[in-house]
């Protein structure tokens, strides 16, 4: 089997001196969507938090491609590895500007926002040329995982870490979500996927290996 | 310099009558006004009373040593004022205080009592200390409300913060539009009473030069260079904190939010 893209040995999380979980092991290969679950507050946001070095470890490592995540510059990590939060915060703007806002990142400057892409991902999922021109304020809950999917999959990441990204989305749409994460998946051997979900038939049908955390 | 009337202590007691006259009206309304109201009017009074005391004494002294002395202990007293009101804190804020505020003003007054007055010597203490009495009442109001709103800002906004970060911002980037803020508000004040400054007020060291028989024209020029120098140790002051804090909240790109309590 290939190198691990990203692991965690032996990873604990404190706040406020209290352990949320300690001892947690995990390895994402290249190639494979890795599902995670775990009851609520076991901490499985806080881990993938941790992954992209959002809050701090309090023991363990954290490697990715073999090199410590403390060694690690991380606004250009983070572009690579993508977290993608339950409930995302797209800005007090029109969601073309929420679209465009992570474009303008130092980080980012190799990269540009492309606005036909953007496009055939709105009409995908079956959304207008006015629904960019809408304020993030007015959508709804599975409107704004929309955004959010889209704006990840235009950034072009080479790990997603994904926290119930259809969790506010109908059937039809989760489907359609589902499908373009698997084919984001699919379009380049080095790509993986953490997926998080409270779905067992979800992960079920996505995740080509699964874990749980328990704690 | 005999152009202009001392006061007798007995006519101060008339000022201070007018005091009286409001606890009374407070107790007779029973506004709730009069312990404070007293309470402030006593600490005034001996407050300034002592100062009269000391500065007497650091005139008649002719060393820079007591002239810094007591420059330190009125910065070190703006810098607890300064993060006193504020509801949030951290545990290096009063020395990141301290640092903000010796830097900039002891900045500004140099460049002020060098460049613009050319003192000499550099510390004579009729120029010196008013300057940094003026400079630390007002650095101390800048800083005290960008801190304010930088922690606010970036304790309601941990979510952008957080959500820019994990999308590559990096900490100056994620944390740019708190800094701007704290900053503008942290500058209101100054900038409002430049703005009216000689059409709504009358700045208190211009009348008091003009109450002791300086010319006004004269007058009028020590009030606009101290204006300038207000406002640029208020703005170095404020940036200075805002620019600590920053250091203090972030590591490597990352918000620590644990110490936002």
């Amino acid at each position: 089997m290939a190198e691990a893209l990203l692991s965690a040995r032996g990873v604990g999380i404190q706040i406020q001196e209290r352990w949320l979980m300690r001892g947690i092991s995990l390895e994402l290969f290249p190639g494979e969507l890795l599902g995670l679950s775990g009851r609520s507050g076991s901490g499985k946001s806080l881990l993938q938090k941790a992954l992209v070095g959002l809050i701090p470890i309090a023991e363990g490592q954290i490697y990715w491609q073999g090199t410590n995540l403390d060694r690690l510059e991380l606004p250009p990590y983070r572009t690579q590895v993508l977290y993608l939060a339950q409930h995302p915060y797209l800005g007090p703007t029109t969601v073309a500007a929420a679209l465009q806002a992570p474009f303008s990142y130092r980080s980012r400057h190799n990269l540009s926002y492309d606005p036909k892409r953007a496009q055939a991902l709105l009409e995908f999922f079956q959304r207008d040329q006015q629904f960019l021109a809408q304020t993030v304020a007015t959508l709804s809950g599975g409107e704004q995982q929309i955004v959010a999917l889209i704006r990840a999959l235009l950034l072009n990441p080479q790990v997603l870490l994904l926290d119930e990204p259809t969790a506010a989305m109908d059937p039809a749409t989760t489907a359609k979500a589902e499908e373009q994460i698997k084919s984001w998946l699919g379009a380049g051997t080095e790509r993986a996927a953490l997926f998080i979900s409270h779905n067992p038939e979800q992960l079920e049908a996505l995740a080509s290996r699964k874990v749980s955390l328990s704690g | 310099m005999d152009s202009y009337i001392q006061i007798a202590p007995q006519n101060l007691l008339i000022a201070a009558a007018l005091v009286v006259i409001n606890l009374l009206l407070s107790y007779g309304f029973r506004l709730g006004l009069g312990r404070d109201l007293l309470w402030a009017s006593i600490r005034m009074s001996v407050q300034l009373w002592l100062v009269g005391y000391v500065l007497g004494w650091v005139f008649a002294l002719e060393s820079p040593w007591p002239v810094l002395a007591v420059s330190l202990v009125m910065s070190a007293i703006a810098a607890q004022s300064a993060i006193g009101r504020s509801q949030r804190r951290y545990p290096e804020i009063y020395w990141n205080s301290l640092v903000s505020i010796l830097t900039s003003t002891f900045l500004v007054s140099g460049v002020g009592v060098l460049g613009v007055l050319q003192v000499a010597p550099w510390f004579d203490p009729q120029y010196w200390i008013p300057i940094l009495g003026m400079l630390l009442g007002n650095i101390l109001n800048g800083i005290s409300l960008a801190l304010d709103r930088f922690l606010q800002g970036l304790s309601d906004g941990r979510f952008r913060v957080e959500g820019a970060l994990a999308l590559g911002a990096g900490a100056w980037e994620a944390a740019h539009p708190e800094i701007r803020e704290a900053l503008r508000i942290g500058m209101i004040p100054t900038i409002n009473s430049m703005m009216v400054m000689g059409i709504v007020s009358l700045p208190g060291m211009m009348t008091g030069q003009i109450l002791a028989g300086a010319d006004p024209q004269d007058a009028v020029l020590y009030q606009i260079a101290i204006m300038f120098m207000i406002a640029a140790a208020t703005a170095l002051g404020a940036l200075a904190m805002v620019l600590l804090t920053f250091r203090f909240l972030f590591r490597n790109h990352r918000l620590l939010s644990e110490r936002l309590s």
